[in-house]
C-alpha cells in the first residue's frame, strides 16, 4: 500500500503526483485506481484540461488562468488522502486484450537474427513471447502506443544500432526488456518480430484507442 | 470556396487544441502562437477559437467567392493579385478570382489566416487541430490543390490592429524564461545553462525546436524512465543540444528534462526566427502566472481600428495607404519590391 506521494509541477500548467521513482506493478495498479476516481471527480471541472498517467505518476493539466497551482495542490492532496483511505486493493479481475500476430519472415524481419544471436529457436521465441500476459503501464510516444511490462528476460534484446526509417503500422517489437506494438507507421529502433492486422487506433471508433493503460495484453500466434 | 495553389511550409488547420486525449497518447496540438491565432479571428469577426490556417509561409491560394479574411503574425506585407498590398494584423476584402500570396516570414515563423464565418471542416477527436506526428488527422493538413469550403458570413467590416502588444510580448528580445523542474536542483548547473547562448536551428517543426550551442556535457549518460512532457518542455538529449518541445510533441519522453517555458512565452519561442540567438533565465511559477495574466489582459485590450485601404500609383509605384475612420493614416506600405516606407504614424 502506498502512503507516500509527492506533488510537484512541470511548468505552469501541469501538476504532477508522483508515487515512486521506479517502475513497479503495485504502484501502477494503485495509480490507475486513483486515476479512475480522480477522473470522475475532476473531469467536469472547467479548470482541468487533461488527466493522464505515466509509469509512476498522475499528471493533471490545468488552465492556469482559472486556478492557482497552490489551490489545485491543496485540493488534490485532500482528495487523495480521502481516496487512499478508502482504496480497496482486493483482487481485481483485470481485463485482457488479445492481439493476434503473424510472427517471423516477412512480418517479423528481425526474428531470425534474434534467434541466431540468442541461440533460441524462432519457434521457442514466439512461444515465450505468447506465453506471458503483459501489463499496459501507460500509453504514450504516439497515439495508442502501449508501454508493456513483463517480457521474459530470456528474449530481451538490445535496440537496433541504427533505427529503421520506417516501421509498418501493426509491427510487434522488442527493445531491451520491453515489448510493444506500433499503432502507426513510424521510424523505430525496435527489433521487429511480427505484425498484427488488428487496427489499434481508429478516430471513428469509440474509444478510438483499442489499448488502454491499466489493463493486460496477450499476443496470440496466428 | 478557396483553392490552395501552393500549400507552403507546414500549413494546417489549428484551433486552441485537443484536450483530454493524452491518456491515449494524443498530445494537445493547437495554434503554436495562440495570440496571433485569436487576433486573426477577432479581426475577421469570428469567435476567437474558430479554426484558422496556420502556415510557415510560401503559401498561395485563389478565392472562388467574395470574402473578408485576416492574416496575423510577425510584421510583414503580402499581396493580392500581385499588386494590392496588405500588412499582417489586418483584415481585408477579397473577391472571387483574387489570388493571395503569403511570403516566407522575415521577422518570425508563423502566420494565421482566418476567414469571416470560418472554414467548413470536420472535427477529429474533438478538435480541428492537425497533429503532425501521426496520420490520425491528415484531413486537417493543407496540401496544394485542396479545395476548402467556407461558411457564409455577412460581415463586410475590415479592421487593423496596433502592433505594440506583439512588440512587447512576442517579438522582443533574446531572453527566454524557464520554470525549472524541482528535480533539476543544482544551482551550478542552472547557472551554467543560463550562461550559454543557443541558436534556433532549422530543425523546427510542430513537435519541437532543436537548439544549437556549446554542448551541455553533464547529461551524456542518461537512463530516464519515460515521463510526462508538454508544450514548452526543455529536454537535454545525450548530445547536449537542447530541444524545446512544442504542441505536437509526444505525450511522454525519455530524455533528461530540466524545465518548461512558461505559457506567456510559448508564442514568443514559436516565433523566434531560425538562426536567432536565445538565452535562458529562471522564472518562478508565480511570476510566470503573473506575467501571463498581465499579457492576457493587455491582449484583451488591443486596439482594433475600422479602416479603408487605398491604393495609389505614383511614378509606377503602387502604394497602399490605410486610412482609419477618423481620417488618420495608420500605415503606408509600398509594393513588395520596395521596403515598407513607414511602419505606423498617426
Amino acid at each position: 500500500m502506498i502512503e507516500k506521494f509527492r506533488i510537484s509541477f512541470h511548468g505552469d500548467c501541469s501538476l504532477v503526483i508522483n508515487f515512486s521513482e521506479n517502475i513497479e506493478i503495485e504502484t501502477n495498479r494503485i495509480l490507475y485506481k486513483i486515476l479512475n476516481s480522480f477522473e470522475s471527480d475532476l473531469k467536469s471541472s472547467e479548470f482541468i484540461e487533461d488527466i493522464y498517467p505515466t509509469f509512476n505518476s498522475i499528471i493533471i493539466d490545468y488552465n492556469n488562468l482559472l486556478i492557482d497551482f497552490e489551490k489545485l495542490k491543496a485540493f488534490v492532496e485532500k482528495t487523495l488522502l480521502e481516496l487512499m483511505y478508502d482504496l480497496q486493493l482486493h483482487s481485481d479481475s483485470e481485463e485482457v486484450i488479445e492481439i493476434p500476430v503473424n510472427y517471423g519472415g516477412f512480418y517479423g524481419p528481425d526474428l531470425s537474427m534474434m534467434s541466431d544471436k540468442l541461440k533460441i529457436s524462432e519457434k521457442q521465441i514466439v512461444k515465450i513471447h505468447t506465453s506471458r500476459t503483459y501489463r499496459i503501464y501507460m500509453i504514450g510516444f504516439m497515439p495508442g502506443f502501449p508501454y508493456l511490462g513483463g517480457l521474459d528476460e530470456k528474449i530481451s534484446f538490445p535496440r537496433l544500432s541504427t533505427p529503421r526509417i520506417s516501421v509498418p503500422a501493426g509491427s510487434v517489437g522488442i527493445a531491451g526488456i520491453q515489448t510493444g506494438v506500433y499503432p502507426f507507421e513510424s521510424p523505430g529502433g525496435w527489433n521487429i518480430i511480427g505484425k498484427t492486422e488488428t487496427k489499434l487506433f481508429d478516430t471513428e471508433a469509440n474509444p478510438p484507442a483499442l489499448l488502454k493503460g491499466g489493463v493486460n495484453l496477450r499476443f496470440l500466434e496466428i | 470556396m478557396i483553392k490552395i495553389i501552393n500549400s507552403g511550409i507546414l500549413s494546417s488547420f489549428q484551433d486552441k487544441g485537443r484536450f483530454g486525449q493524452k491518456k491515449i497518447g494524443v498530445s494537445k496540438s493547437g495554434a503554436l502562437d495562440l495570440f496571433s491565432f485569436q487576433l486573426a479571428n477577432r479581426l475577421s469577426g469570428n469567435d476567437i477559437n474558430e479554426p484558422c490556417i496556420e502556415t510557415l509561409g510560401g503559401f498561395s491560394c485563389e478565392f472562388y467567392t467574395d470574402l473578408v479574411l485576416s492574416i496575423t503574425g510577425p510584421s510583414d506585407s503580402f499581396t493580392i493579385n500581385n499588386n494590392y498590398i496588405y500588412k499582417t494584423n489586418s483584415s481585408f476584402n477579397v473577391m472571387s478570382g483574387d489570388k493571395l500570396e503569403i511570403p516566407f516570414p522575415q521577422n518570425g515563423n508563423i502566420f494565421y489566416l482566418s476567414v469571416s464565418g470560418g472554414f467548413n471542416i470536420d472535427k477529429i477527436l474533438g478538435s480541428y487541430s492537425y497533429h503532425q506526428p501521426s496520420s490520425i488527422t491528415n484531413n486537417l493538413r493543407i496540401s496544394s490543390g485542396d479545395e476548402i469550403h467556407v461558411k457564409t458570413s455577412n460581415n463586410k467590416n475590415i479592421f487593423l490592429s496596433e502592433n505594440s502588444f506583439f512588440k512587447k510580448w512576442i517579438l522582443n528580445d533574446e531572453n527566454i524564461n524557464i520554470i525549472y523542474d524541482d528535480k533539476f536542483k543544482s544551482q551550478n548547473l542552472r547557472k551554467m545553462f543560463e550562461n550559454k547562448e543557443f541558436t534556433v536551428s532549422d530543425q523546427f517543426s510542430r513537435q519541437g525546436i532543436r537548439l544549437i550551442g556549446d554542448p551541455i556535457d553533464e547529461f551524456k549518460e542518461q537512463n530516464e524512465i519515460s515521463s510526462e512532457v508538454s508544450a514548452g518542455t526543455v529536454q537535454i538529449p545525450p548530445d547536449g543540444q537542447p530541444i524545446i518541445l512544442l504542441n505536437d510533441s509526444q505525450t511522454t519522453g525519455g530524455y533528461k528534462k530540466i524545465g518548461v517555458i512558461p505559457s506567456f512565452e510559448l508564442s514568443k519561442i514559436s516565433q523566434k526566427p531560425i538562426l536567432s540567438k536565445i538565452k535562458f533565465s529562471e522564472i518562478s511559477l508565480s511570476n510566470s502566472i503573473k506575467n501571463y495574466r498581465e499579457m492576457m489582459s493587455e491582449f484583451d485590450n488591443i486596439k482594433i481600428y475600422n479602416y479603408t485601404n487605398r491604393i495609389l500609383k505614383i511614378n509606377d509605384r503602387l502604394i497602399s495607404v490605410q486610412i482609419l475612420e477618423n481620417n488618420s493614416i495608420m500605415a503606408i506600405s509600398s509594393n513588395k519590391q520596395f521596403d515598407i516606407i513607414e511602419e505606423s504614424f498617426e
